[in-house]
């Protein structure tokens, strides 16, 4: 499922997650001033986002977001 | 807020794009080498902190001069590619790997060492043994990162380079656009480096979802002459999990691949080094087990690891150990569950730009490629391209000095910005997502790139042209992310292409290049390399011969069943796939 959460009462918007994302999922909402999970189905599930949280508030699965054509089942 | 009017052009003396270890190591040297020179790395997400150099599995396959076997290293390498390499890039790759690692070393990158003060450099796949990134990709480029900008590299992150702009066959800029704001970007550089990685085409495996094949489709655009694309390698990876990666590393340390059936099997296809054998040896052995209806699934077996073995994968892929907890594949620091694994769908490689000895580009000057961006280099992986960025940068340091202000024609800039604005300016249309989706399906059945038959590549090559013709002209964003997926689905699109018609173009077989309907690896007619190039909007293929003379090794000349062929047959395995 890649990213599952964002803890919105221990995010302090820093946006460091945002700058870390290789896949561009995360945007900051000027109003909430934290972050936000904006394009799900890009998740790779690479950990960057959860592992650069200074306050522990991402959670990451390593289930598949997306449907991705495995060669050998075909 | 998308906005695309204003005009924002940046001057430069080099443009690198790709912000992995090939474009730091290549704008670390040009910088030093000539600290007046302005760098400026473009990156589509942050430099440092993607692509397979952030994510990989941990190993730098790098040599040593001092303590390793040169000649052997050597014929390992020239063997593996089964003779189509340029031996002068590998011989240089060896020449100069001892003095990379030294400066990456200086530069902050940490290898793990043995209590006796020692690199640990356990087994890897195929002949090679590798030196271990301590603590994983991430902190390492993030310590490159960090020296590059102390030198003076200026780091342009969120931007997508979507074309080369070129001037009577020099290479005088870029454009792209920010994948936050949509605002469009005008480069004039003196010299453009692509570090752009390869295509992946948004497979398996975390942090190979950024490799989509930009640097070859946007030099293939510009009519750079391309090569290499009718090999394609496939790694393995988890099937049901996003695990991974360190397959390198797990094989390395003694993992075994499981059948349905629960037997061991790589012995057979490969008696010398069965789960260590090279990828382009093990995927099809994967693909002849589901052929025998002995899979899927394949498994990896990792849980006879023992505690030190455990402690050097979280010490060297902390976070792929994480993801193995996560999934319960991992509990109380021991493999518990077997893993599910498969082939990855295809990646041409070693392919792309066809550049010369200090890679820059056979026919557009001032246009260099790097690490998997280049063609027949020989050597894949993090260290090739960290040599590869450390010699192109020697040379393009000096190009740089003597070569004139770039002139950049703004009607061009302004054509190339129409092509790749062109899903933003729709209304409504097809969702990049379907168009990445419909490729992938017509290119990732193992029966097309991995056990290659002309017709099935024919009728995969015919999906491809019904995507570019139908799905591409109609495909639409919602905003700029969106329309940094269009961008890469069209490149993809591209990249596809290139695969299927080199593929088709040789008729033989060779490693990474197996077909059924030619078993042969044929030394007498063969010994060619497939180039291709965007001649007026069509994709010309044509074959040359591999300069083997003036090269140190050299195959016999003859005309023999491929010995993963021969394997097979001795096994006597009857099923084929069908034929559709």
């Amino acid at each position: 499922m890649g990213i599952r959460k964002i803890d919105l009462d221990r995010c302090d918007g820093c946006g460091i997650c945002i700058e870390a994302c290789p896949m561009d999922v995360l945007r900051y909402d000027t109003g909430l001033r934290k972050a936000f999970i904006k394009y799900l189905a890009d998740c790779q599930a690479c950990l960057l986002c959860e592992m650069s949280c200074p306050v522990n508030a991402i959670y990451v699965s390593p289930d598949y977001e997306r449907r991705i054509p495995v060669p050998i089942y075909y | 807020m998308i906005s695309q009017n204003k005009p924002d052009i940046i001057d430069a003396d080099i443009v690198v794009i790709g912000g992995g270890i090939g474009g730091h190591t290549f704008s670390i040297t040009a910088k030093e080498k000539n600290p007046e020179l302005k760098i400026i790395v473009v990156e589509k997400a942050t430099a440092g902190k993607t692509g397979p150099s952030a994510l990989v599995g941990g190993r730098y396959q790098g040599f040593l001069i001092e303590t390793d076997d040169f000649d052997k290293s050597f014929q390992h390498a020239v063997e593996e590619d089964d003779y189509l390499c340029d031996q002068e890039k590998v011989e240089d790759y060896l020449n100069y790997s001892g003095n990379v690692f030294r400066s990456l070393e200086r530069w902050g990158v940490k290898f793990i060492k043995k209590p006796d003060g020692q690199y640990d450099r356990p087994l890897s796949r195929g002949y090679h043994s590798g030196m271990l990134l301590d603590g994983g990709g991430i902190p390492n480029m993030q310590a490159l990162n960090d020296y590059a900008r102390k030198i003076g590299v200026v780091f342009l992150d969120r931007v997508m380079i979507t074309d080369l702009i070129t001037r009577q066959n020099q290479v005088v800029g870029v454009v792209g656009f920010n994948v936050r704001d949509g605002q469009f970007k005008t480069l004039r550089s003196r010299i453009v480096v692509l570090a752009t990685g390869m295509t992946r085409f948004k497979t398996i495996q975390p942090g190979h979802r950024n490799d989509t094949g930009d640097g070859y489709a946007m030099a293939y655009r510009a009519g750079a002459e391309m090569g290499g694309f009718d090999s394609t390698h496939h790694n393995t990876y988890g099937a049901r999990w996003e695990v991974g990666p360190g397959n390198n590393l797990y094989v390395g340390l003694g993992g075994y691949f499981l059948n349905a059936l629960g037997e061991r099997f790589m012995h057979k296809y490969h008696p010398e080094l069965a789960e260590r054998a090279p990828f382009v040896w093990l995927s099809p052995s994967f693909c002849i087990e589901r052929m025998e209806r002995r899979a899927p699934p394949i498994y990896l077996d990792l849980r006879h690891f023992t505690p030190d073995k455990i402690e050097t994968l979280w010490q060297s892929v902390p976070y792929a150990m994480t993801r193995y907890e996560r999934a319960g594949i991992l509990k109380n620091n021991k493999f518990v569950e077997l893993i599910e694994y498969t082939p990855e769908g295809p990646r041409p490689m070693p392919c792309g730009v066809v550049t010369g000895r200090g890679y820059e580009s056979k026919n557009i000057s001032g246009l260099f490629a790097v690490g998997d961006a280049t063609s027949q280099k020989g050597a894949g992986g993090l260290a090739a391209a960290a040599v590869s960025g450390v010699i192109a940068a020697l040379s393009a340091a000096e190009k740089a000095k003597v070569t004139p202000a770039p002139e950049v024609d703004m009607e061009q800039a302004s054509e190339l910005k129409k092509a790749a604005f062109s899903p933003l300016e729709r209304q409504d249309g097809v969702e990049p997502s379907h168009v990445i989706l419909a490729v992938q399906e017509a290119i990732h059945p193992y029966s097309v790139a991995i056990i290659r038959h002309g017709r099935r590549m024919e009728k995969a090559l015919k999906e491809i042209e019904t995507i570019r013709d139908n799905l591409l002209p109609v495909m639409h964003a919602y905003d700029s992310h969106y329309l940094m997926l269009a961008n890469e689905a069209r490149n993809m699109v591209i990249c596809a292409e290139m695969f299927l018609n080199s593929a088709l173009e040789r008729k033989e077989s060779r490693l990474g290049r197996l077909r059924e309907d030619y078993r042969d690896m044929d030394n007498v007619n063969w010994l060619k390399y497939i180039f291709l190039k965007n001649e007026k909007g069509r994709m010309k293929t044509w074959a040359e011969d591999v300069p083997i003379d003036k090269y140190k090794l050299k195959p016999k000349r003859e005309k023999v069943l491929h010995p993963f062929w021969k394997i097979v047959d001795g096994l006597g395995y009857k099923n084929t796939v069908e034929e559709n």
